[in-house]
């Protein structure tokens, strides 16, 4: 490892061509998994992710590299190939690096840390003994664990100077049931920061029969027909239509260009009044949540939109020379490959007055939208897409039927004035996000809430 | 790594087959935005898979850290975690065939080209954009070029190596008219400036954003549907789970118990071909060192086989369709397609739009990894195209969700075109179908 003089002396030299900003990321990252079938182990699996990646900036004139060797000789040559893109005045000479307290965001101090495989394999076969137990219909039943345990090392010509560690971990169980030539499938998922200690007292037989609850209830499932419904849309993963249908035209990598809906609205009114959306990297422990960001900076509770009105974007430090906005500790990236831009973290509608049953009660005829699967967006028109792993028909105020290849479709800004009923009951879903800086931990939650007049996309009713 | 140095201290420490599978890999590329530098990239990676049996159990570690240093942790790895696994399924450590395929890939002429030239080549793609629309918003127009070298060697004599060369121009036009902005983004692979044609690039951009301005939605109903090869592409990609051989031994395939059976129309044919002339990176043995070939996995509707690599052959009592393909230099080998070509008709494009008369054409299908059910065939996905009336293209429609089944669509395709083009390791051309479900207005 290279001692802070070195860094130094590179950073500066990195300048020495007109950049004025260099930040070096340093990760040595392990990542482990176990893969079960059934009852058998099929695969555990270590990886070591290993580099370095370089950052220059003049202005807005970015360049990046990265390499795998973190010798001094290694980040030299990439010093020496960024710094040829540039030829201009020199306006960095000296970097005086700041101590930054420690935080206590991701704390895993009083957590036992194992490398072995005994508690993980023995935790992924709990899940799936449960899973296939629940019922002859089960035909398969799969869990798998993946630990990322991240360290980092962000200097730049600011004088940040940062160590962090993060360790998201999540077991994942997915079944298959079968009646017949049906076949349907479930899933579940619980994660967070956390070390294996930190699932000592989960519940792992639970999360196994949830997915096979929910490939169950598929199999009885019927197609929806496609139209305009109220939908209720569940808490937990539900928060995924925040994400993406208004999560991503925040973030500064679109809103700088004027390439999101929400460009140029601070202080307008862009959700109904019952929203409040909050984007917040400091949830202790949680899957998201980091000490620093991919920066160096802070990371922080941002109020993006209060009572419906629009208060903060989500800002990296480069989006800030085209933005009168400051940084907002979101600069994320997946690893040292990528360049860092402004990503979510902890992603969420904030609670509401309602109870979960007011929301059913009060809805003539709609779709409770029960877990919500994966979707995408576009930020620049705002048009996205999510798909229900499990649905319902209500009538008359109360859940009926279930309902298959439900998919949800709209456009972001309309979707948030629609919303006109926010639940009590706030729970966080963990997700991987993916984007231009990569895939990234990333949560997403809400509460149970109602948005009116939606399209939704079936193949019933032929 | 030295090989030798991993090999001697994997035997010392009762490993009694050991093989890694090296990557090293350079590349650059940058992006324009509205004829300005927006950013520069390049990248130096070399890294490393070590597979190693020890206890009748084959581990794997993947590392990017290179030093040999390195070597004890990783056996140390490969001894102790090997005993976690139970299954019984069989592995290999290949010897390699006794003669491979003579491949030929073309020249990549960009290598020697310098970097100022493919910016000035960027920023005339730039320009053009900006000089043909009124609507002109932001563009970005972005080159990625890079070089692998990939090498497989193990302590059965296997000893493969594979390099490749290769660019990408990536096209992201946003137009804005009012306050209505809409954007399309194409990707063209290339060897020489000469493989594109920049006004017919420039024109498609344009128009294809262009087009999309005060679209609406679509009244909901079943349609007579063109399925356009770029939305077909991306359903293939979607379903091409449902011939590997790994997916079937989950019982997640949809054609299990099909094989030799009728499971398309007669107009089906799908082939993975990992020779197929458009491809700039073909490659004589897969991940495992087994020679690759042709597979033809649906003849006239029949299907005839999955994917399979050495493990799931010896499995299901098969043999290696030369299919042994590591999704990333970091995973274990599974199973892979090399080129999936959906094999051409007779009918071009406009024959297929006269022949609709009254339908839809889908561009566009978007959120795959949520909408679709790799089990069932099922779909429901946000689209993009075009409605036809009297055989003839009227307007552009947005926001609508196309349901249909997969294994429905390929059974009922009325005329498969001739209007192939090949991205990504797919080629297939437009289909035309005898309905589809639309949920819009």
């Amino acid at each position: 490892m290279l001692n802070k003089d070195q860094i130094k002396e590179l950073l500066v030299l990195a300048c020495s061509t007109g950049a004025d900003f260099a930040e070096l990321y340093f990760e040595n990252t392990y990542t482990q998994g176990v893969n079960v079938e059934l009852q058998k182990v099929m695969n555990v699996s270590k990886n070591n992710i290993h580099g370095v990646g370089l950052r220059l900036l003049k202005g807005l004139d970015e360049s990046y590299g990265y390499t795998n060797d973190t010798s001094y000789e290694g980040v030299l040559k990439l010093v020496n190939q960024l710094k040829g893109f540039y030829n201009s005045r020199v306006t960095v000479t000296d970097v005086n690096f700041e101590e930054e307290a420690s935080r206590t965001i991701l704390d895993f101090s009083n957590n036992n840390r194992s490398n072995a495989f005994d508690l993980k394999t023995e935790y992924c076969l709990r899940i799936t003994k449960a899973s296939k137990d629940l019922d002859p219909k089960i035909i398969q039943a799969v869990s798998t664990y993946s630990e990322h345990v991240q360290e980092v090392l962000i200097c730049n010509t600011n004088g940040v100077f940062v160590t962090d560690e993060r360790n998201q971990a999540r077991f994942t169980a997915m079944a298959v049931a079968q009646d017949g030539a049906n076949k349907q499938s479930g899933s579940a998922q619980y994660g967070g920061n956390l070390t294996i200690d930190g699932f000592k007292d989960f519940d792992f037989e639970e999360l196994g029969e949830k997915a096979s609850k929910q490939a169950l209830v598929m199999l009885e499932a019927e197609d929806v027909v496609g139209g305009v419904y109220d939908v209720v849309i569940n808490n937990c993963f539900g928060g995924v239509i925040f994400h993406e249908a208004c999560g991503h035209g925040l973030e500064a990598s679109a809103v700088a260009r004027g390439l999101s809906v929400f460009a140029n609205k601070l202080g307008e009114k862009v959700a109904a009044d019952c929203v409040t959306a909050i984007d917040d990297g400091t949830i202790v422990n949680e899957w998201g949540s980091l000490n620093y960001d991919d920066e160096g900076h802070k990371t922080n509770k941002n109020v993006l939109i209060e009572d419906g009105v629009l208060k903060s974007y989500m800002v990296d430090f480069k989006n800030t020379r085209l933005m009168d906005h400051k940084a907002t500790g979101s600069g994320r990236r997946e690893s040292y490959k990528y360049c860092p831009t402004s990503r979510m973290t902890n992603t969420y509608i904030d609670n509401g007055p309602y109870e979960f049953d007011d929301l059913i009660k009060a809805t003539k005829y709609g779709i409770f939208a029960k877990d919500l699967g994966g979707g995408s967006v576009n930020p620049a028109t705002g048009e996205y897409n999510f798909g229900c792993n499990e649905a319902y028909l209500i009538e008359d105020g109360k859940i009926t039927k279930p309902l298959k290849g439900v998919t949800l479709i709209g456009n972001g800004a309309e979707t948030l004035m629609k919303i006109d009923m926010v639940a009590n009951n706030r729970e966080f879903g963990y997700g991987m996000c993916g984007s231009s800086s990569g895939s990234v931990h990333a949560c997403v939650g809400q509460p149970t809430i109602r948005v009116r007049n939606m399209t939704v996309g079936g193949n019933g009713g032929k | 790594m030295d090989f030798n140095k991993l090999k001697e201290k994997a035997f010392a420490k009762g490993i009694t087959e050991i093989e890694i599978y090296s990557s090293v890999a350079n590349s650059v590329d940058f992006t324009i935005t509205d004829e300005e530098m927006e950013q520069r990239n390049v990248s130096d990676s070399n890294v490393a898979y070590i597979r190693g049996v020890y206890n009748n159990q084959l581990v794997g570690y993947y590392t990017e850290n290179l030093e040999d240093g390195e070597i004890d942790k990783i056996i140390d790895y490969l001894t102790t975690a090997s005993e976690y696994i139970t299954d019984d399924t069989p592995f290999f450590i290949y010897e390699g065939d006794k003669e491979y395929k003579e491949v030929v890939n073309p020249e990549f002429k960009l290598k020697d080209v310098p970097l100022q030239d493919k910016i000035d080549f960027a920023l005339n793609i730039n320009r053009k954009i900006k000089a043909s629309t009124k609507y002109y918003f932001h563009t970005s127009v972005a080159y990625y070029e890079g070089t692998s070298s990939s090498a497989i060697k193990n302590t059965k004599g296997l000893d493969l190596e594979h390099h490749g060369s290769s660019a990408i121009i990536y096209v992201m036009c946003d137009f804005k008219k009012g306050d209505e902005v809409k954007n399309f983004y194409k990707a063209k692979r290339l060897l020489s400036f000469d493989d594109i044609n920049v006004d017919e690039l420039v024109n498609e951009v344009v128009r294809e954003t262009e087009c999309q301005f005060d679209a609406k939605s679509v009244k909901s109903g079943t349609y007579k549907a063109i399925i356009h090869r770029d939305a077909l592409k991306s359903l293939l990609g979607a379903y091409s789970g449902a011939f590997f051989s790994t997916v079937l031994k989950r019982k997640l395939s949809f054609l299990e118990g099909k094989e030799g059976t009728k499971v398309f129309g007669d107009n089906i044919s799908i082939v993975d071909d990992p020779f197929y002339f458009e491809d700039t990176n073909k490659q004589a043995f897969d991940d495992e060192g087994v020679s690759t070939k042709q597979n033809d996995l649906v003849t006239n509707g029949v299907f005839n086989t999955f994917l399979y690599n050495l493990s799931t052959a010896a499995y299901f009592n098969k043999k290696s369709t030369g299919s042994g393909f590591k999704p990333a230099v970091n995973a274990n080998v599974s199973v892979d397609f090399t080129t999936l070509r959906l094999l051409p008709g007779a009918k071009s494009y406009d024959e297929l739009v006269k022949e609709l008369g009254n339908g839809i054409i889908i561009t566009s299908l978007s959120g795959l990894h949520a909408g679709v059910n790799a089990l069932t065939g099922d779909f429901n996905l946000q689209s993009s195209g075009f409605m036809v009336e009297d055989g003839k293209i009227t307007r552009y429609v947005t926001l609508f969700v196309t349901s249909g089944n997969f294994i429905d669509i390929l059974n009922n395709t009325l005329e498969v075109g001739n209007d192939t083009e090949y991205y990504g390791g797919i080629a297939t051309p437009s289909i035309l179908v005898e309905s589809l479900n639309i949920s819009g207005e």
